[in-house]
């Protein structure tokens, strides 16, 4: 039966965990839905935030209060749970619990203000005369309030909190992300309330009711007019019932009475009357303090009246105890949900906490940061952080000096593109003679072929010419003999003249005649020279009656 | 908190510390950086550039003298082409011609020489003596040769052996003398002449004798060319 029971509890464990995880991303995919339709350029802006001096987007502020993680979206007047990393763009706040802070407050001559170093003056003040132990180290924030009735003074408001508590309280946060981009203080962090516009400008009293102190702070038109700590609270209620002896009564059962029947009557048996009695009794001894501290501030102050009078217990809300206030201080009485616009998820959201990121981005949006009582501001973007100015120096450096010796280096590097296009272009031109070289090694080789070939045909047909030639000359210089002999014998006959004998050689007719007439060789020699032969002769010898001669004739 | 790494280091260092102390060092960076720059690298790029400036320039004459160059091969091998094609056409023409003189050469083969043309020559004479009605008294002849100057064959009806110079011409010269002894007329010896002397063959009347009106004697110089 029991593992029975034990498996149906981590089932329903399951099932839990399953709707968690669907609500989550449901709700993340609601986020990203809205954030797409309410994009702007000035997220755009946030984004690309690299050369800010800081990388946050003061719209967005995350409140963080132990484990409760909220943002606030402020131009969207939305609180939703936060989920992310609380490193991000978003501004990360937090707050001074009351009960860690010390209040004190003292008045001095304006005229004292006009001549000393009020930083100094305040720290001195406060260490000679708050209390304080002198050896620890404060973190002390103040404000200067000119509302007196006396207008020659005014009040300086002083907010103290040990430095040892900020840098320990906050362990978990500084962890995560190494900064808090605000710490408030509530006393101060009122003032958002009018500037987000959620009060209108009124005389107004906040009241926290804590288990054995009451913190009121008066405000009046929107500005801090006055603070104080009283001694009292739950715990004197709690004292006060604890005599009743009532069985099983502790703090729990007292917690659990003041926030589910407080001061309701309509809540309480008959029974009960007497309980309610004492809460009513010890209820209006804190409000006796409270009228009492109205009273005083309306007395110094220059302030007439209040107006509206913010309640809020330790505890949280207690039933009955707003009606039960106005009745007996005749003053307009509130809670603390000032969120309640904003808390559509209806969150149990710390009105501290919502109080102190209403503040935080104020104070970033006025850069205003006189009550922040961060130690662990965010540090500003790379480039403003002296290792970003170192780098970014070292690199403008590396970049300016460069610039000559790169233009060097680049018009080297075109160069060297230039020369292997070059190269290139000399191996082709190189290539390109090789074989215009070649080519003409050849051309010449077939012309010096051609030339030999002509000249070797040439020869040959001047040989052959040579020979046609001797042919022709040897044929045709030659006179044919016969002609000759012809011609001699035809004229010897036509002058009578006889032959007696005849020798041809060397081209030359050597002819040995005889006529019987004087002057028949003599016509014979006139008529041969008439022919055209060429002759010489001897003598012409008469012998015998005959005449008698040896011519010599040439062609 | 978060582990500090070497930029949160820088800032922790100079974090409250005088504002000079950081630009001084900001001061020493720039310098040693600016130092490191032109003290080693500059030297390097401007090497480098000066180096692929030469490069350029070499690169740039050498590709011109090519260019050059090759402009003067094409122009050279454009002159050669043209030559060649005026060789060729050349050539053309000196083959027809070659080829027209060779064809006109052969029709002057009777020119040649040799010991048939000698053997028919010296024969034909005699013939040709008889058949015009002449008398062969008496026939020589002598050859001539142009590496021996001896006669190389006599004809068997002479005993007698001359040797004599060839006559100075290239490729025609005095091949052979016939001399004939004829008795017969006067006119058959000169019809005999006449007929010899207008033949195609490169015949001669180198010696003639007119002994008695019956009796003579001729020498026939036959010129060739030896084969």
């Amino acid at each position: 039966m029991k593992k029975l029971n034990l498996n149906f509890k981590s089932f329903l464990e399951k099932l839990k965990k399953k709707e968690e995880s669907k609500e989550k991303k449901k709700l993340n995919l609601r986020l990203k839905t809205e954030a797409f339709k309410n994009f702007s350029f000035t997220d755009l802006k946030y984004k690309f935030s690299i050369l800010k001096k800081y990388d946050y987007d003061i719209r967005n502020v995350i409140g963080v209060k132990g484990e409760q993680r909220y943002i606030l979206y402020t131009d969207r007047k939305l609180i939703r749970i936060y989920h992310g990393k609380l490193k991000s763009s978003a501004l990360l706040s937090t707050y001074v619990p009351l009960e860690h802070a010390t209040f004190y407050n003292f008045t001095v001559e304006k005229s004292v203000l006009e001549k000393v170093d009020l930083d100094s003056f305040v720290e001195t003040q406060i260490y000679e005369n708050a209390g304080v132990n002198e050896t620890e180290d404060y973190i002390i924030k103040y404000k200067v309030i000119d509302r007196l009735k006396n207008p020659k003074q005014v009040v300086i408001e002083t907010i103290i909190v040990p430095a040892i508590m900020l840098k320990n309280s906050f362990k978990d946060i500084l962890e995560e992300t190494g900064y808090i981009d605000y710490i408030s203080f509530p006393a101060f962090a009122y003032k958002a309330l009018y500037e987000e516009q959620i009060l209108h400008p009124a005389n107004d009293i906040f009241a926290v009711i804590l288990f054995d102190k009451i913190f009121l702070t008066f405000y009046s038109d929107g500005d801090l007019v006055y603070m104080t700590t009283l001694s009292g609270g739950l715990g004197q209620i709690f004292k006060a019932l604890e005599k009743l002896k009532i069985k099983n009564f502790n703090l729990d059962t007292f917690k659990k009475l003041i926030t589910q029947k407080g001061l309701d009557r309509s809540k309480f048996t008959k029974q009960e009357q007497i309980v309610l009695g004492i809460i009513q009794k010890e209820f209006n001894n804190i409000l006796g303090l409270i009228n009492e501290q109205m009273n005083r501030v309306i007395n110094e102050y220059d302030i007439d009246e209040f107006d509206r009078l913010y309640i809020i217990s330790e505890y949280g809300k207690i039933p009955g105890l707003h009606d039960y206030v106005s009745k007996y201080i005749n003053l307009d009485t509130f809670g603390f949900e000032f969120y309640e616009k904003y808390n559509l998820d209806r969150l149990p959201v710390d009105p501290f906490l919502f109080l102190g990121m209403l503040e935080a981005h104020y104070a970033y949006k006025k850069n205003d940061q006189r009550f922040n009582f961060s130690l662990f501001l965010r540090k500003p973007t790379f480039f403003y952080r002296p290792s970003g100015i170192i780098i970014l120096t070292t690199t403008a450096s590396i970049i300016l000096f460069s610039i000559y010796p790169a233009i060097l280096f680049y018009q080297g590097k075109v160069l060297e593109s230039k020369n292997n296009i070059l190269t290139k272009k000399k191996l082709a031109l190189m290539g390109e003679k090789a074989k215009l070289v070649s080519k003409k090694k050849d051309l010449e080789s077939i012309k010096d072929n051609l030339e030999n070939t002509i000249n070797e045909y040439t020869k040959k047909v001047a040989l052959i010419k040579e020979f046609i030639e001797d042919v022709y000359k040897t044929k045709f210089d030659y006179i044919p003999k016969s002609q000759d002999l012809v011609d001699i014998t035809l004229l010897m006959n036509k002058h009578r003249v006889f032959l007696s004998k005849l020798d041809f050689e060397d081209g030359v007719f050597y002819v040995d005649v005889y006529a019987l007439k004087e002057k028949a060789i003599p016509h014979l020699i006139d008529d041969l020279i008439s022919n055209g032969f060429s002759v010489s002769f001897t003598q012409v010898i008469s012998d015998n009656g005959k005449y008698k001669s040896q011519l010599r004739i040439k062609e | 908190m978060n582990k500090e790494n070497i930029f949160d280091k820088i800032d922790s260092y100079f974090e409250g510390r005088d504002k000079k102390e950081f630009y001084y060092v900001l001061a020493f960076i720039v310098l040693l950086i600016g130092f490191v720059i032109y003290y080693y690298i500059f030297p390097l790029a401007q090497g480098y550039k000066e180096k692929e400036e030469n490069l350029n320039k070499d690169l740039k004459e050498e590709i011109a003298k090519l260019n050059n160059d090759i402009s003067v091969l094409r122009s050279k091998i454009f002159a050669l082409n043209k030559k060649i094609s005026q060789l060729k056409s050349d050539l053309g023409k000196v083959k027809k011609e070659k080829i027209f003189y060779e064809e006109l050469a052969k029709l002057l083969d009777f020119v040649n020489f040799n010991q048939y043309v000698w053997g028919q020559f010296v024969k034909g004479c005699v013939d040709d003596a008889r058949r015009n009605g002449l008398e062969v008294v008496d026939i020589k002849n002598v050859l001539y040769t142009q590496q021996k100057k001896e006669p190389k064959r006599v004809k068997k009806l002479s005993r007698k052996k001359e040797v004599k110079k060839p006559q100075k011409q290239k490729f025609i010269s005095k091949k052979l003398d016939v001399t004939l002894t004829l008795k017969g007329d006067y006119k058959n010896f000169i019809w005999y002449i006449y007929d010899y002397e207008n033949r195609k063959e490169l015949i001669r009347v180198s010696q003639m004798k007119i002994l008695s009106p019956n009796s003579f004697s001729v020498t026939f110089s036959l010129y060739g060319k030896e084969q």
